[in-house]
């Protein structure tokens, strides 16, 4: 909605013309008992998370402000993420090659290594920094940011931390004539980030009997110590991307040093992570590589925290972030802490139309595989976590760099999608993957399966189109077979109707746990819905069962436990 | 050009010189001098954990090694609850799936794990020190709460004095409670069983000999306790019968535990052991 009319003026230097834009968004779960699924009751009936925003934009000034109301939260959700209020707000002024906020910003360093900053309402993250940031892109060929600030968890802003950050970008071209001669973009950058957070009472037995010790120590008697825990942590990051005529050429390298935390048993290793990617883009196909080794980069803000709030950084994901129901089952989680080795190799080729293999209408193929394994420790202990208790205070071994551990995931993926005729369009997906869920979810041993999926669009007539999706889980372990379906009709412009089923018809080793928690062993979750949209309003009206799971994005996932009702989802956008 | 070459040695150099920002292994423990013996109170920690919970048996040996840090100072309670626990109901046999079944979650664990805040979807083990806030999901904070807890009270005003009587499955218990200054609040008897060789989920696999102790059997005055009201240098007495058929094969592997609580939490406790 623009307002200029109402809220703008000019004179010949400047322009004043305000924009005002904003968003509504309401979730809702009208919940029912079930305990056939594990579906148990709230302390309320109605469950929703709601969000408005406004924002007011013009040349030199933005300003916005965000409500939140959760004060009784969808399932899943972590405890403090209870409450209600003004969670962010800020002030933005630009003027010749300055920018600066005031208020809560949002910030990423390169691919997140070692500051990334975001909102992700389906997981319940919003860890950004309330303070200053300033961004200065008047000198040519470069970018400079500097920041500062509190990092909100949930509806806390604790000044017992405090984050401070700078980052440097350089446009190598701009200085290298034969550079943007040759039509090469060229970027080198440099970020570092320090972290200051107030000292805490970590107490643990110690024998002070052997100070040299570098394995774990059982107590020799009662010995109460405290950590010298470290007030500051540094990271700082280096990265450069080449781009010529398609190719696309990326490194990145982090460091973080001595970091004790909850996350990795208050251990006092250094962190690194390093990355390469690769790819390459033509009409009419593509080609990606990618490989990275991370240990010990779990970053937050508040060392004693786990689960998903605080962290300041954020490992990208290695894996194929899948939409289809069955194929998104074993989603994979990055393992921040303990680190990993991971690969990910992806290709498309799409066929030509009117050629012996595209047909009428042209084909494409797209091909993806994610390697991910754990790196080769020397000091592992079989049977015990990462963050054991027992390596408090202590510098573990160097790991192997170029040593793998045991497999976490792995996932090949080949995706058909074509034309057939005009009004029939498929596309069909077979994925075979391992899925360590031991090490991903604490228990439950490797899953091996087959995924097959055939997804299937007819369109009827001008207003009526029908897409279905017949897929099927084939694996021995865990809940054994799956298979799901689903039709979806719609009714140009405005409604979409939906009904689908996932069940698990198959046998496992996790079915004898499920009887005797009480839980049908072989459930339907079944779902009915209709989506309405009529100008920037959508709304979505739904009922069915909800199966636990884990739901994840870019490789940080939330527990969603199982759930029944009447779920109601609102958004508008102005 | 020296301007952008200059800056990107920035982090390098900047690794450099944190790099030398690190504490000698000799630097990162501080002694902290802790003698139990100093304090009078005695700490209660409820350890919330479950047969089925993979990472609970790393919540019991941190319950092992405070115990071995306060001695009798310190009363750990494992009240098994959650998807994670099995039922002690007799009626459910599922020693066809797990043999040598025993479960040992019962409604009233249940309903006091709740009134913690701890449900069916929270991180398992968790604890709380003294029935007071915060839920800790970590048990690398248990320590530290335990120690803080004697530090913050380390002579309650409130004492008690606990005998107990045991006649086949019936447990008699006596509790008085003194103060020396004006007390209100409840009072508990429980009941723990210890010695329970039942089935136990660890990271390296699953023990079906695992030995269970300090388990919650029994509330003799249920979720809430019994409601006190004395004032300075006055005295109360509670006695209660409790029947509670043993696991462990022996009623010589109760005990019974008295502790009185107000709205911060248990401000002391006891503990009683059968003469063995």
């Amino acid at each position: 909605m623009a307002a200029s009319a109402e809220l703008g003026w000019t004179n010949k230097d400047y322009n004043y013309d305000f924009t005002v834009h904003g968003s509504v968004q309401s979730d809702m779960l009208i919940s029912e008992k079930d305990y056939k699924i594990g579906a148990t009751e709230y302390d309320s009936k109605f469950l929703m998370n709601d969000y408005a925003n406004v924002g007011l934009y013009s040349k030199y000034l933005d300003a916005g402000v965000r409500v939140e109301y959760m004060e009784h939260p969808l399932p899943g959700f972590e405890r403090d993420f209870k409450g209600w209020g003004v969670p962010n707000f800020y002030v933005k002024g630009r003027y010749k090659g300055f920018e600066l906020t005031a208020g809560d910003f949002y910030e990423q360093f390169g691919s997140g290594f070692i500051l990334r900053t975001y909102e992700e309402r389906s997981l319940g993250v919003d860890n950004s920094i309330r303070g200053g940031r300033l961004k200065v892109n008047c000198i040519p060929g470069a970018k400079i940011t500097l920041l500062g600030g509190v990092q909100r968890r949930f509806w806390e802003w604790s000044r017992r931390s405090r984050v401070f950050g700078a980052d440097l970008e350089i446009s190598l071209q701009d200085y290298i004539k034969p550079l943007a001669k040759h039509d090469i973009t060229w970027t080198v950058a440099g970020s570092y980030v320090l972290k200051n957070e107030d000292t805490e009472k970590i107490l643990l037995m110690h024998d002070f009997g052997d100070s040299t010790a570098t394995e774990p120590i059982e107590p020799v008697g009662p010995q109460l110590s405290r950590l010298n825990i470290p007030k500051n942590v540094s990271a700082v990051d280096a990265r450069t991307h080449f781009y010529k005529s398609g190719l696309d050429l990326q490194g990145e390298f982090a460091w973080k040093s001595a970091d004790p935390s909850y996350d990795n048993g208050y251990i006092y290793n250094k962190g690194t992570a390093y990355m390469l990617t690769a790819s390459y883009s033509r009409q009419g196909w593509s080609l990606m590589g990618q490989a990275k080794r991370s240990e010990n980069m779990a970053f937050r803000s508040r060392r004693s925290m786990n689960l998903s709030s605080t962290f300041l950084n954020n490992m990208p994901a290695f894996a194929y972030q899948h939409t289809y129901a069955l194929a998104a089952m074993y989603p994979y989680a990055t393992q921040f802490a303990p680190g990993e080795w991971a690969f990910q190799l992806a290709g498309a080729y799409h066929f030509k139309r009117k050629t012996a293999l595209g047909g009428k209408y042209g084909t494409k193929i797209k091909a993806n595989f994610s390697y991910i394994t754990g790196l080769k420790r020397k000091d592992a202990v079989p049977g015990t976590v990462f963050n054991d208790p027992m390596w408090k205070g202590l510098e573990r071994e160097k790991t192997d760099f170029f040593g793998w551990g045991e497999v976490y995931y792995r996932d090949i993926n080949v995706q058909l999608e074509k034309k057939v005729l005009s009004w029939f369009q498929l596309n069909l997906m077979y994925m075979n993957q391992r899925y360590n869920k031991t090490q991903i979810e604490g228990h439950g041993g490797m899953v091996k399966s087959n995924i097959y999926i055939g997804d299937l669009k007819f369109k009827l007539n001008k207003t009526l189109t029908l897409r279905t999706e017949l897929q099927y889980l084939q694996t021995d372990q865990d809940r054994g077979d799956w298979c799901y379906a689903l039709a979806e009709l719609s009714v140009l412009p405005y409604l979409m109707f939906t009904v689908s089923d996932q069940w698990n018809h198959g046998n496992g080793p996790q079915d004898a746990e499920d009887a005797m928690k009480g839980l049908d062993i072989h459930p339907h979750y079944y779902l009915f819905g209709v989506t309405g949209t009529y100008k920037a309003n959508r709304l979505m009206v739904s009922y069915g069962r909800t199966r636990a799971g884990y739901n994840c994005s870019g490789g940080v996932c939330r527990y969603v436990p199982a759930s029944r009702g009447v779920s109601i989802s609102y958004s508008y956008t102005f | 050009m020296k301007f952008p070459i200059l800056c990107s040695l920035l982090p390098a150099a900047l690794c450099m010189l944190l790099a030398s920002c690190n504490k000698d292994q000799d630097e990162r423990f501080i002694p902290t001098p802790f003698t139990p013996d100093d304090y009078s109170r005695i700490v209660v920690m409820y350890d919330f954990t479950g047969q089925n919970c993979v990472n609970c048996p790393t919540g019991h040996e941190m319950m092992g090694q405070i115990t071995e840090l306060c001695g009798d100072k310190f009363i750990p309670v494992s009240i098994h609850c959650g998807g994670d626990a099995w039922s002690m109901d007799e009626s459910e046999d599922w020693t066809d799936v797990v043999p040598g079944y025993r479960g040992l979650r019962n409604a009233t664990g249940e309903a006091i794990a709740k009134k913690f805040g701890q449900t069916e979807t929270s991180p398992f083990p968790s604890a709380v020190v003294d029935a007071h806030a915060p839920l800790m999901p970590q048990v690398s904070q248990w320590l530290t709460a335990v120690v803080n807890d004697f530090v913050a009270d380390p002579h309650p005003a409130v004492s008690l004095n606990l005998d107990c009587e045991i006649s086949g499955e019936e447990i008699s218990t006596e509790v008085n409670v003194t103060s020396t200054a004006a007390f209100q609040g409840d009072v508990h008897v429980w009941v723990l069983e210890s010695g329970i060789v039942a089935y136990q989920k660890t990271p390296s696999g699953e023990l079906y000999d695992y030995t269970h102790n300090h388990v919650f059997r029994a509330a003799a005055k249920g979720v809430d306790g019994e409601a006190i009201s004395i004032a300075a240098n006055q005295d109360a007495m509670y006695q209660d019968k409790i029947k509670v058929k043993p696991f462990s094969g022996s009623m010589d592997n109760m005990t019974v535990v008295a502790f009185v609580a107000d709205a911060t939490g248990i401000i002391q406790a006891t503990e009683w052991q059968p003469k063995k």
